[in-house]
């Protein structure tokens, strides 16, 4: 059951994630220009940040959806190059996210659901790209490959990261009175 | 009632016989006792306390009546659970905030419903949760399901009644300090509050606002409303106060009475328990001062005051040692147009005891940020123990001196408290003896394998002053460090700084604390109006009352008819504290929000023009339209199809939004490099027909029909970025969220929720800037700019979280529970968002015109 807290907290962190990904979105590219998108691929994982960091702490159903297309809405609003296609991205990259945790039946945030969730993410990126990107203008191969790549690195940057802010937060102790902070406690 | 006579019994004084309340009991308290869940968690909403552990309760057995129309003051040292009783009394606990409450609780039922109790907190910043001044006060209206016409009314009903002129779609975000107060109990009154909670409603507030709270109370007081405060300062309210209850640190009540006799006769238990500094007077003791304040008040005006304080700024004391430890000439700090003060001239000699003291926002922390080095001047020279600061190097400059920030949690890097003190992380090492005397010295013993961000904000602060004592300079520099502590942990800092000074340091601190300035100073500078006002001995100062008026150092608000004038000097930010003007110009709102930060001003919303016609269009369908043109653009497969869309796009903006080609070329411009970019990706990668043209490039092999595919996927998304920037130019952000709620059936709390979350987020830009400094000063900055969003985030994010945890317990205070929260039709709407014929006109035009297009083309 959300408390109100869970949901202001999950709307701040979205907000900071909104703003990471306006950032991510321009940095990247221009770092990125040149790459393969099997390359790119690999850093696609940031942009599903929330859609792990937010569940992670607040570990409510509908945490990792909810988080995502809030904080792409202000990666949109913040003014990405990407648009309302950031608001798209949320949508796809949070229901895939969202999989993942449903699959644990949101009890189960270890390292391998948070990583599956991360994944899951990824296939969600994949979709958008291949119809709205450009995707479906690639060579087969190009487009596998990126597949793949965005998939580990959903499960790494979508994943694993999240899920150590999220345990460097909880140290800290101003996590006590949400779940992440109650279940540590068991 | 007979229940509530009883009740007399246990408490130890009887009530006053002068007292002038009816006795009609509004709630009473019996044998109530209040545990958390879990033992080891500090209050949530009360960083300020040091929670003790063991097998008592955190509060009780407590037995407590109130009576309606009277005014109680809870005093206590920290940690003593009276922001918890309070916020058991306001049903904050166990509602909001989850505890353990036993024993027996009885309300009336006027204190019972909805509203009924306002509770106004300690942090102006976290009890908001909408963005203008309107909205707020209704949305306590709209939880209690009040009807639209009946609002507005209300609203400003409210607003009188604190004093507070000011626009119902102000930016509250902007008010200072003191306003956001009002605003805060302008929001309780207009619910019809017949409890008001004020839990430490002056602790972020100079001496000005603080007296402005006050008045408030007395005036409250007058009206016989009741109230339950929550003050250390309470010397200017006790005449406002019936009776006091004293609590002692476990959690128990010492003593009920009323005010003159509790307070004379505890005194000294006062002083022995923290609660108030040794060095305070009784109010009751001492008559003198009081009259005094009267005395002189009566006989100066504003005029004389200035010409008075022209002359002392001219007449600096001559500091003969040499060299002085700072010399500031013709010094200016501006930001773009703003002056933050101006024609400063300043000699700090070696070995002094400085206070820099002024109004909120007067540019105190920016004087001391150019003393560290932290921000350069505009104008004038600089010289730090003889040296200008070019010849000096800024290293060296760095290594002379200690900085310590307002907030501690700005200076910590690691993640235990040992490392914290040795300045590195230690690893499989004995902790080193030196640290551990520190943390003996500090309190802080047991203490070392924690999180320094775990620590209680009074442990934070003796940490962080702990950490700048370790290493010796010549020079301390600190940002109110006594701010927000309890009167234990300002003596032993207190005591610390002057040992240094004995020792022939220079300390130079900002403070809004007379008391310190009297007791501790050697020279006193005030920073008002753009300038220094004074600078000299304090015993100078504070022979000269109208200067301290002037700079808002009184408590003294004789002047309260000319609150508007005072408000609007009250403000004036400084480039880190979003405490900015209210009433004056727009252009000094959007100075003082820019100043100090480089990242983008908060909304996003706010560049709409004003003749936009998408203006009357409902922002959630308006939202609906976008997505639904940029899923059909996605079919644009040919160029031609993608230009016709982007044709109709640019129409579209310069038809609905009114913008010029000028315009929209301005807006779209960020995204056409970014475009370019994306294109060469499609170029170099793109799918190639067998046979068809392509040369070789290192890794890419980029194609003719790549280039095409390119450039229709940038027309294809510049298409669509033209939907955003009509949507982004016209709705307004609290639109459209009552609009998700209101029209579309979203949950109040997820879309309030989020409203409140965004409100929030601003304050990350100056914290960055704050943050960016302490670790400067500390010599740890992370090496490369790329690191810094990885070092920055966890002080950010505990602060964040915190905030956020604050501002939920506040709308749950305001009624925003039970059906209010969880059904939109169980509240009513403030702002009258409807989804309009045109609303479906549109969103059908726009579908039937784009798939169309890509019929035709």
């Amino acid at each position: 059951m959300w408390k109100l807290r869970d949901i202001v907290v999950a709307a701040i962190l979205s907000v900071v994630c909104g703003a990471i990904y306006m950032g991510w979105d321009f940095f990247n590219q221009a770092l990125t220009a040149a790459w393969s998108p099997v390359a790119q691929g690999l850093l696609n994982g940031l942009w599903w940040l929330a859609a792990g960091l937010v569940p992670y702490i607040i570990r409510r159903p509908g945490a990792a959806f909810f988080a995502e297309v809030v904080s792409a809405f202000f990666e949109f609003a913040f003014g990405s190059p990407y648009q309302f296609g950031a608001v798209i991205s949320g949508l796809v990259q949070g229901a895939g996210s969202e999989v993942g945790f449903a699959l644990g039946r949101w009890r189960h945030y270890n390292a391998g659901f948070m990583m599956l969730a991360g994944a899951l993410g990824g296939v969600g990126n994949t979709l958008q790209y291949y119809f709205q990107y450009g995707g479906n203008k690639l060579a087969f191969g190009v487009m596998f490959g990126y597949f793949v790549t965005t998939v580990i690195s959903g499960a790494i940057l979508g994943g694993l990261l999240p899920k150590w802010i999220g345990d460097a937060l909880n140290r800290t102790g101003t996590l006590r009175n949400f779940e992440i902070g109650r279940q540590a406690r068991r | 009632m007979a229940q509530a006579e009883n009740l007399m019994g246990y408490i130890e004084d009887e009530r006053d016989d002068t007292h002038r309340v009816a006795d009609e009991v509004l709630l009473s308290l019996q044998n109530v006792r209040i545990d958390y869940d879990d033992r080891d968690r500090a209050d949530a909403d009360h960083s300020t306390e040091d929670r003790l552990t063991g097998d008592r309760p955190i509060v009780g057995p407590v037995d407590l009546v109130l009576y309606k129309g009277e005014t109680v003051l809870f005093l206590g040292p920290s940690g003593c659970g009276k922001s918890t009783l309070a916020q058991l009394c306001a049903k904050l606990i166990p509602m909001a905030v989850e505890a353990k409450v036993e024993g027996e609780v009885w309300r009336d039922a006027a204190i019972e419903a909805p509203g009924g109790i306002g509770y106004v907190f300690q942090d102006p910043d976290a009890q908001f949760c909408m963005l203008q001044v309107g909205d707020e006060i209704a949305f306590g209206l709209e939880n209690k399901s009040t009807l639209r016409s009946h609002m507005q009314g209300r609203i400003c009903d409210a607003l009188g009644k604190v004093d507070l002129s000011v626009g119902l779609k102000d930016n509250h975000a902007l008010f200072s300090g003191g306003m956001k107060q009002k605003l805060a109990i302008a929001s309780a009154l207009a619910m019809q509050a017949q409890l008001l909670v004020l839990d430490e409603p002056t602790a972020n507030l100079d001496p000005r606002a603080s007296r402005q709270v006050f008045d408030l109370i007395g005036q409250f007081h007058e009206q016989r409303r009741t109230m339950i405060v929550i003050e250390h300062k309470f010397d200017a309210l006790l005449p406002c106060v019936d009776r006091v209850v004293l609590f002692h640190a476990d959690g128990r009540i010492y003593r009920v009475g009323s005010a003159r006799d509790v307070i004379q006769e505890e005194w000294q238990w006062l002083i022995q328990t923290g609660v108030v500094a040794p060095w305070k007077t009784s109010p009751f003791a001492d008559v003198t001062y009081d009259a005094d304040v009267t005395h002189h008040a009566d006989g100066t005006d504003d005029a004389d005051g200035t010409d008075d304080a022209g002359n002392l700024a001219r007449q600096q004391p001559v500091l003969a040692q040499t060299p002085a430890a700072y010399r500031i000439c013709e010094g200016k700090l501006a930001f773009q147009d703003y002056v933050v003060w101006e024609n400063l001239n300043l000699e700090v000699p070696t070995n002094a005891f400085v206070a820099i003291v002024g109004p909120n926002g007067a540019g105190k922390s920016s004087l001391l940020q150019v003393l560290g080095g932290l921000q350069p001047l505009t104008a004038g020279s600089l010289e730090v123990l003889g040296q200008g600061v070019r010849a000096k190097g800024r290293r060296k400059w760095r290594a002379s001196l200690a900085y310590c920030f307002q907030n501690p949690e700005f200076q910590f890097i690691y993640e235990r408290v040992a490392d914290e003190l040795a300045n590195r992380v230690l690893v499989n090492e004995p902790t080193p003896r030196e640290v551990l005397s520190l943390l003996d010295e500090f309190g802080l013993s047991g203490c070392e394998e924690q999180s320094p961000f775990s620590l209680s904000q009074g442990q934070k602060r003796r940490l962080s002053v702990a950490s700048m004592l370790k290493e010796e300079h010549d020079i301390y520099l600190l940002d109110e460090p006594t701010f927000g502590q309890d009167a234990f942990t300002q003596q032993a800092i207190m005591e610390r700084l002057y040992g240094l000074y004995e020792k022939g340091k220079t300390i130079i601190m900002t403070t809004h604390d007379m008391d310190l300035v009297q007791r501790f100073a050697t020279h006193v500078a005030v920073i008002t109006d753009c300038q220094l006002l004074f600078w000299g001995k304090p015993e100078e100062l504070f022979a000269q009352r109208a200067l301290l008026q002037r700079a808002h150092l009184l408590d003294d608000v004789r002047t309260s008819n000319d609150d508007l004038r005072a408000s609007s000097e009250d403000v004036l930010a400084s480039g880190d504290d979003l405490r900015a003007n209210s009433e004056d110009s727009d252009q000094g709102r959007t100075v003082a929000t820019n100043r100090g930060t480089k990242h983008k001003s908060t909304p996003v919303f706010t560049r709409g023009r004003r003749d936009s016609l998408a203006r009357f269009l409902n922002p959630p369908m308006q939202m609906v339209t976008t997505l639904a043109f940029m899923m059909i653009g996605m079919f644009a497969n040919r160029l031609s199809q993608a230009a016709a869309l982007l044709i109709l796009s640019l129409l579209f903006m310069m038809i609905v939004a009114r913008l010029s080609p000028g315009q929209i070329l301005k807006r779209m411009s960020p995204f056409l490099g970014f475009y370019v970019l994306w294109i060469w990706t499609i170029v170099a990668f793109g799918a190639v027909a067998p046979g068809a043209p392509t040369i070789h490039f290192l890794w890419m092999h980029p194609s003719v029909t790549g280039l095409y595919n390119g450039i229709l996927l940038a027309v294809r998304m510049l298409a669509a970025v033209g939907f955003g920037v009509l949507f982004l130019s016209s709705a307004d952000l609290t639109d459209l969220i009552v609009g998700l709620c209101s029209n579309f059936r979203v949950s109040p709390r997820f879309s309030y929720g989020i409203l409140a979350g965004i409100r929030v987020a601003p304050l990350f830009q100056s914290e960055w800037a704050k943050l960016k400094q302490a670790r400067q000063i500390r010599g740890k900055d992370a090496r490369s700019g790329l690191l810094r969003p990885i070092t920055y985030a966890l002080p950010l994010l505990t602060q964040a979280v915190r905030m956020s945890e604050r501002v939920a317990i506040a709308m749950e205070a305001r009624g925003f529970h039970g059906d209010a929260a969880h059904n939109p039709g169980a509240r009513t709407f403030f702002r009258d968002i409807r989804v309009r014929w045109w609303d479906f006109l549109y969103a059908g035009f726009v579908v039937a015109m784009s798939v169309l297009l890509l019929l035709v083309f």
